[in-house]
C-alpha cells in the first residue's frame, strides 16, 4: 500500500510535494508576513516602518527605506534580518530568519521587489481594458496576438493535431463527451476546409450537451451542489434548476452574474446567501462577508480572503474596503472586526474600486445589491471580463493567460491578448459560447498538447495548450461513452425536452471513486480542481466498489447487446474510448482467440478489458 | 529521461503550481522540537462524553423518583485507579489500571460556538478552525501526513476507522475528513468497520487474486503498447502508470495483512472485541506495528447515538463504558508490550462535555436542546442530557507523557467547570505536533496567505504535560 511509492518524504516534507510554480513575490510575502508583520503592519509601525504597501516600505522608518529596489546588498531590511548585532537584529526577538528565508528576501529585492498590483505599475493590471491591434496579419485573433507573441520572443508554433485528435479534443471540451465513432468517421472523411469550425459550432448548438458539461465547472465555481453542509439547517439553498437553464438558453455573462449578485427571484440566491452553520459564527463567516469574498473571487479574480479579517499583507485590499462591499449585503449595519475584535467603528458602503462608483448605504438591501452587480459587471471594470476570459482560457488550453487564476492583478503573460479577447468578449455581448468559440478556433487550440507548463529564466513562455487529464464527470462520462450505460439516481431531473440518453456524472451526488478523481466538495469556491494522480486516486480506479460497479454493468449490457466478432468489438470499442483502431499488437493481446468460430469474451474478461482500457493514459488524458 | 524526472514534470503540469500548497520557507529540522513521538493515535469519542461521567466524577446521587436534577452531578458511584487520589466513574477500572502509564486531563475546554452542532465542534476540533471557512482546512491527520508523510510508504499516512458517512449530519462529518487545501492525497484512508477493513485492500467485488493480477498484466501490456507513449505525453503516461503501480504494489503487500483482523489470535480479538469500536482499536494497534503514521478511531458520530445522549444517559453511560474499557486499556498494554508506546502518542478525546442542567457554557444563553424536567419522574431523566462546553476529559499516553499525573483542576460543585489550567484546542494540536517535532507555526501557503497547523501559528504546546 504505497501512498507515496519510492519517494522518500522526510522531515519538512517538501520532498515529494508537487513543484510549484517560481513565485518569488509570494514567497518574499510570506516570509514577511511571519516574521516582521506583527510589528510593521495594521497599526504596527515600531519605528516608524509600515509594510502595508510598496510605497510606504520604501518611504522607511526612521532609519530610512526598508530595501533598494533591485539592490539587496545594499538594502537595510537584508541588512538587519542577518545581522548577528542583538542591538540592531531583526527580529528583535525570537527566531532568526533561516539562511533560505534571507536569500528568499535577498532574491526578491533583486528582482526588483513586485508588490501585489495595483500601486506597483511594473506587474500590476489597469482597471479599464486596454485595446490594441496585433501587428500580424493572422485573421484568427487569438492567432495574430500570438504571431506577434512569438516574433517578440523568437518561438516556433506548434504542431497541429490530427483530425482524430482534435474531434476528440473538442467534444470533450464543449460537451464533454468522446465522440461516438460515426462522428469521428463521418469528420475524418470530410474533405470540406472549414470543417473545424462547423464542428465547434454543431457542438456549441447542443444546449444540452453544452450545458451539462459546462455545469460542472459553474457549480465549482458557485459552490453549488446537490449536499454538502448548511443545508440541515435551511442554511444554504441550490441554484441547479436555474443555473442548467441559464446554461442552456446561454444567458449573457453579465445577466447571469446580475442575477447571481442581487436575485431578484428565490432561485439563483443560493450563491449570494452562502452557507450558515447553526450556532454563533464570527463576522467573517457570517454571509454578508461570504458575499463579498466569493462575488470578488468569483467574477473579478480578486482574494479579499485575508482582507476579510485585517488589512491584507499580500495584496493591496484592506480591511474596510471588504467590509465596506460586505456591508452592501447586509440587512444590518456592519461594524469594522479586525481578526474577530470589533473596532466600533461603522463600516462604509462602497466598491472595490471607487473611480467606478460609489453605493448608496441609504437604499435598501436589494437595491445595494443591484449596485454593486452593476458595479462588477460595468464595462469599465475591465476584471470582469478578464476574469472569465481568463478561467475559460485556462479550461480550454490548460493554464490561464493570468496564473493563479484567482490573482487577476498580476499580468497576463501576453496582456495585449487578454485584453483583446475580454474586449472581444463584450463585443459579443458577453456570449459565453462565442468565447469558447473563438478560443477553440484558433489554430493554436489546435496544436498537439505540450507536457508541462515552462518557465526558462522564471518567466512563463506559452508555448501551447498543456496536456490535461479527464475530469472526474469526464471520466464517468467516456465510461459511459464506452459501454452506453450511465450512472444512477440521479440527483436532478433534466427539464422536458432532454435528448435521451445515459444519466451524465454530474448529476449524480459525489461519490468516492468522483471525488477520488477531484470532484470537490463545493464546501468553498473552486476555481480550479486537483488534477494529480494520487495513491488514494489509483487504490479507488483499482479496487474501488463504485468503478467496479461501473464496468461490471457496462460489460452486461455489452455482452447483452454486441452480435459481432471479438475483434469486432475490440476495433470498436478502441474506436469509442480513444478514437483509433487497435494496432495489430493491441488487437493480439485482446483478442488472441478472435478466430471464427472463437467462443465470445465471458463477462469477466470484458469488464477486466475495460477496465484495462479505461486505465490508459492515453484514455484518462486530453491530448 | 529518468522516471523522477517525468514524475517532476508531471507534478508541476497536473498540479499546476499555481494554488497548489507551498512549505512555508522554514528550516523545520532547525527549530523544530525534539520528536518523542513517531505516530499518533486519537481515540474519539464522538457525540460529547460527559466528564463527570467519565473521567472526572464528582459526587454521586442515586436516581430516584422526584429527585431534582440540579443536585446529581455524577449518576456513578467512583472507583480508585493507579493513581493515588483520582478516581474514575465505576465502569472504567480497567483504564483506570493503565493510568500510571498516562495522564489524565479534565479541563478541556471547547470553544465557544453558540447554539450547538455537534458536527461544527468536531470540524473544530480536527482542523483548529470553526467552519464554515474560505480556505478548506485540513483535518490534523492530514497536517501529519503531509508534514511527515508515512512512516511505512506500504502503509497510508491518515487512517481513519469507524465513521460511517450516511448518518445525519454526514455532510457536516466530510466537510473535516479531508485534507482540505493540502491535497487529497493527504486525505484520510477511510474505513468505516473495521471488521471489514480487509475488503478495503482487497480486490473488489470478489474478485480473485488470479484474475486480479491478469487484469493488472493486461493493463501493463496495453499501456505498453499504447502508441501515445511514443508521442508527447509520456509524462502523463508515467504517472499514471506509477500510481497504479502503487495501488497494485498495496494490494498485495504484506502490509495489507495488517488489515485482516482475522489474522489476530482469538484471545487477543477476544480481548479488544466489544464491538466495532474496540475492533477498531484492534485495528489501530495493528497498523501503527505496521507503520501507520496517524490514525483515529472512533465511537462514531450519529446523532442522538452513542455518547450523545439526549435521554436514558445514565443507563447508555454504562453500556458505552463497557465498550471502551477494555480495548483502551488493553491498546495501552500491547503498544507497551511491543515496546511501541514510548514513540506513540494516544489521545483520547471528545467535542467537549456533557451536564445535566447548563447548556454550553456557564454564564452564556445558549439556547436549550434538551427539556430537563423540575423533577424527575423516570430512570431515562437521569443523565448528562445537555452540551456542555467549560470541561471536558483528555487522556493521553506515551510519547513522554508524564505518568501518572492528573493535569488541571475543575470544580466540585456544579457548573463543573474549569478552574485552572484550561486546554483550547490550539494548545492541545501545539502538543501533539510538538510531540511529533513540528513547531505550531509550521505552515503551508495557499492563494498567497500562510495557513499554519495551529491556528494563526499561536497554539502554545502544553509542556507540563511532559515529563
Amino acid at each position: 500500500m504505497l501512498l507515496s511509492a519510492g519517494v522518500a518524504r522526510g522531515q519538512g516534507a517538501t520532498a515529494s510535494a508537487p513543484p510549484t510554480e517560481p513565485d518569488l513575490r509570494a514567497d518574499a510575502h510570506t516570509v514577511l508576513a511571519a516574521h516582521c508583520a506583527a510589528c510593521h503592519a495594521g497599526e504596527q509601525r515600531k519605528g516608524g516602518l509600515s509594510l502595508d504597501s510598496r510605497a510606504s516600505a520604501l518611504r522607511g522608518g526612521k532609519s530610512g527605506a526598508a530595501f533598494v529596489a533591485g539592490d539587496a546588498a545594499a538594502s537595510r531590511l537584508i541588512a538587519l534580518v542577518s545581522s548577528d548585532d542583538d542591538l540592531e537584529r531583526m527580529p528583535p526577538k525570537g527566531r532568526r530568519l533561516t539562511v533560505e528565508e534571507v536569500a528568499i528576501l535577498a532574491a526578491w529585492i533583486d528582482a526588483g521587489a513586485p508588490w501585489s498590483s495595483l500601486e506597483n505599475g511594473s506587474s500590476g493590471t489597469p482597471l479599464a481594458l486596454q485595446p490594441s491591434a496585433p501587428e500580424s496579419d493572422a485573421s484568427h485573433l487569438v492567432d495574430a496576438f500570438l504571431a506577434d507573441y512569438r516574433l517578440e520572443r523568437g518561438l516556433q508554433a506548434g504542431t497541429a493535431l490530427d483530425d482524430a485528435s482534435f474531434v476528440r479534443r473538442v467534444h470533450l471540451d464543449v460537451i464533454g463527451l468522446l465522440p461516438t465513432p460515426a462522428a469521428l468517421r463521418h469528420f475524418c472523411a470530410d474533405k470540406a476546409p472549414g470543417k473545424r469550425g462547423a464542428l465547434v459550432e454543431s457542438l456549441l448548438a447542443d444546449d444540452q450537451g453544452y450545458a451539462e458539461h459546462w455545469i460542472s465547472f459553474w457549480n465549482d465555481v458557485l459552490r453549488n451542489d446537490f449536499q454538502g453542509t448548511g443545508y440541515i439547517d435551511g442554511g444554504r439553498a441550490q441554484i441547479t434548476g436555474w443555473l442548467y437553464d441559464a446554461l442552456a438558453r446561454n444567458v449573457p455573462y453579465d445577466q447571469l452574474v446580475r442575477e447571481l449578485i442581487a436575485p431578484t427571484d428565490g432561485a439563483s440566491e443560493g450563491f449570494i446567501k452562502g452557507i450558515v452553520w447553526r450556532g454563533d459564527n464570527a463576522l467573517v463567516q457570517q454571509a454578508p462577508m461570504q458575499a463579498a469574498v466569493n462575488v470578488s473571487q468569483v467574477f473579478l479574480g480578486v482574494n479579499l480572503k485575508c482582507a476579510a479579517c485585517h488589512d491584507s499583507f499580500v495584496s493591496d485590499w484592506s480591511l474596510a474596503q471588504t467590509f465596506a462591499l460586505a456591508n452592501c449585503f447586509s440587512e444590518a449595519p456592519l461594524s469594522l472586526s479586525r481578526c474577530e475584535t470589533d473596532l466600533g467603528v461603522a463600516a462604509s458602503y462602497g466598491f472595490l474600486w471607487p473611480e467606478l462608483g460609489g453605493v448608496d448605504g441609504a437604499l435598501p438591501r436589494l437595491e445595494r445589491m443591484t449596485r454593486v452587480a452593476g458595479l462588477v459587471t460595468a464595462p469599465d471594470n475591465g476584471y470582469f471580463a478578464r476574469t472569465i476570459v481568463n478561467r475559460v482560457w485556462a479550461l480550454l488550453m490548460g493554464r490561464g493567460l493570468v496564473e493563479p487564476l484567482d490573482e487577476m492583478e498580476r499580468a497576463a503573460w501576453f496582456p495585449a491578448l487578454l485584453d483583446a479577447l475580454a474586449l472581444d468578449f463584450i463585443a459579443r455581448g458577453y456570449d459565453l459560447r462565442a468565447l469558447i468559440r473563438t478560443i477553440a478556433t484558433s489554430d493554436v487550440y489546435q496544436w498537439a498538447a505540450t507536457t508541462a507548463p515552462e518557465f526558462p529564466g522564471g518567466e512563463f513562455v506559452f508555448r501551447g495548450p498543456v496536456a490535461r487529464r479527464l475530469t472526474a464527470e469526464q471520466f464517468y462520462d467516456a465510461l459511459a461513452c464506452l459501454t452506453g450505460v450511465g450512472r444512477a439516481n440521479p440527483a436532478f431531473e433534466l427539464p422536458g425536452a432532454a435528448a435521451p440518453g445515459f444519466v451524465r456524472a454530474w448529476r449524480v451526488p459525489l461519490d468516492p471513486l468522483s471525488k477520488a478523481l477531484g470532484r470537490t466538495a463545493r464546501e468553498q469556491v473552486t476555481t480550479r480542481r486537483e488534477s494529480a494522480a494520487t495513491t488514494l486516486q489509483a487504490l479507488e480506479l483499482a479496487n474501488g466498489a463504485t468503478l467496479h460497479a461501473a464496468l461490471r454493468g457496462g460489460a452486461d449490457a455489452l455482452t447483452a447487446s454486441w452480435t459481432g466478432t471479438t475483434e469486432e468489438l475490440v476495433v470498436e470499442l478502441y474506436l469509442r474510448g480513444l478514437q483509433r483502431v487497435p494496432t495489430p499488437e493491441e488487437l493480439a493481446l485482446l483478442a488472441p482467440r478472435a478466430g471464427a468460430g472463437a467462443a465470445p469474451p465471458s463477462v469477466d474478461m470484458l469488464q477486466d478489458f475495460l477496465w484495462a482500457l479505461a486505465m490508459l493514459p492515453e484514455f484518462q488524458s486530453m491530448r | 529521461m529518468l522516471r523522477r524526472d517525468f514524475l517532476k514534470t508531471f507534478g508541476a503540469t497536473c498540479a499546476l503550481g499555481a494554488g497548489a500548497p507551498r512549505a512555508l520557507a522554514r528550516d523545520l529540522t532547525g527549530r523544530a522540537p525534539r520528536a518523542t513521538a513517531d505516530r499518533v493515535i486519537v481515540l474519539w469519542m464522538a457525540g460529547g462524553m460527559a466528564h463527570t461521567e467519565t473521567f472526572d466524577p464528582k459526587q454521586h446521587t442515586p436516581f430516584e423518583v422526584g429527585l431534582d436534577p440540579g443536585r446529581v452531578l455524577s449518576t456513578f458511584p467512583s472507583v480508585p485507579t493507579a493513581i493515588d487520589g483520582v478516581r474514575f466513574s465505576e465502569g472504567l477500572e480497567r483504564i483506570g489500571r493503565v493510568m500510571d502509564r498516562g495522564t489524565v486531563c479534565n479541563t478541556y475546554t471547547a470553544g465557544d460556538l453558540g447554539f450547538i452542532l455537534h458536527s461544527r465542534h468536531q470540524y473544530h476540533w480536527h482542523t483548529g478552525y470553526a467552519p464554515p471557512q474560505t480556505v478548506a482546512a485540513p483535518h490534523i491527520g492530514a497536517w501529519i501526513a503531509k508534514t511527515l508523510g508515512p512512516l511505512n510508504p506500504d502503509v497510508p499516512a491518515f487512517i481513519d476507522i469507524g465513521q460511517a458517512f450516511n448518518v445525519g449530519e454526514a455532510e457536516e462529518l466530510k466537510a473535516f475528513h479531508t485534507a482540505g487545501f493540502l491535497g487529497s492525497e493527504y486525505g484520510p484512508f477511510l474505513i468505516p468497520d473495521a471488521s471489514d477493513a480487509a475488503s478495503t485492500v482487497r480486490p473488489p467485488g470478489g474478485m480473485d487474486l488470479g484474475r486480479f493480477q491478469s487484469r493488472q498484466q493486461l493493463f501493463e501490456r496495453l499501456a505498453a503498447a499504447s502508441p501515445i507513449g511514443r508521442t508527447g505525453s509520456e509524462f502523463q503516461r508515467e504517472s499514471l502508470l506509477r500510481s497504479m503501480e502503487n495501488a497494485h504494489r498495496l494490494l498485495s503487500s504484506p502490509a495489507a495483512r495488517a488489515f485482516d483482523l482475522t489474522q489476530e489470535p482469538a484471545g487477543s480479538y477476544a480481548q479488544y472485541n466489544t464491538g466495532r469500536f474496540g475492533l477498531g482499536c484492534l485495528l489501530a494497534r495493528r497498523l501503527c506495528e505496521a507503520g501507520a503514521r496517524f490514525v483515529e478511531v472512533t465511537t462514531e458520530y450519529e446523532p442522538f447515538k452513542r455518547f450523545d445522549t439526549h435521554e436514558d444517559g445514565h443507563t447508555r453511560m454504562r453500556e458505552l463504558k463497557a465498550m471502551i474499557d477494555a480495548p483502551v486499556a488493553q491498546l495501552i498494554l500491547d503498544l507497551e508490550q511491543r515496546g511501541l508506546l514510548d514513540r506513540t502518542l494516544v489521545v483520547l478525546a471528545s467535542e467537549f462535555s456533557r451536564d445535566m442542567v447548563t447548556e454550553g457554557k456557564p454564564g452564556k444563553l445558549v439556547q436549550d436542546q434538551v427539556d430537563v424536567p423540575k423533577q424527575m419522574t423516570e430512570l431515562k431523566h437521569y443523565g448528562m442530557h445537555r452540551h456542555f462546553t467549560d470541561a471536558g476529559s483528555l487522556l493521553l499516553f506515551g510519547a513522554g507523557i508524564a505518568r501518572g499525573v492528573k493535569y488541571g483542576t475543575t470544580a466540585d460543585e456544579r457548573p463543573c467547570k474549569t478552574l485552572a489550567e484550561p486546554v483550547r484546542i490550539e494548545d492541545l494540536h501545539a502538543t501533539i505536533f510538538h510531540a511529533l517535532g513540528i513547531p505550531p507555526d509550521h505552515g503551508y501557503t495557499t492563494e498567497g496567505r500562510p495557513f499554519y497547523v495551529t491556528k494563526d501559528g499561536h497554539g502554545k504546546p502544553l509542556l507540563d504535560l511532559f515529563v
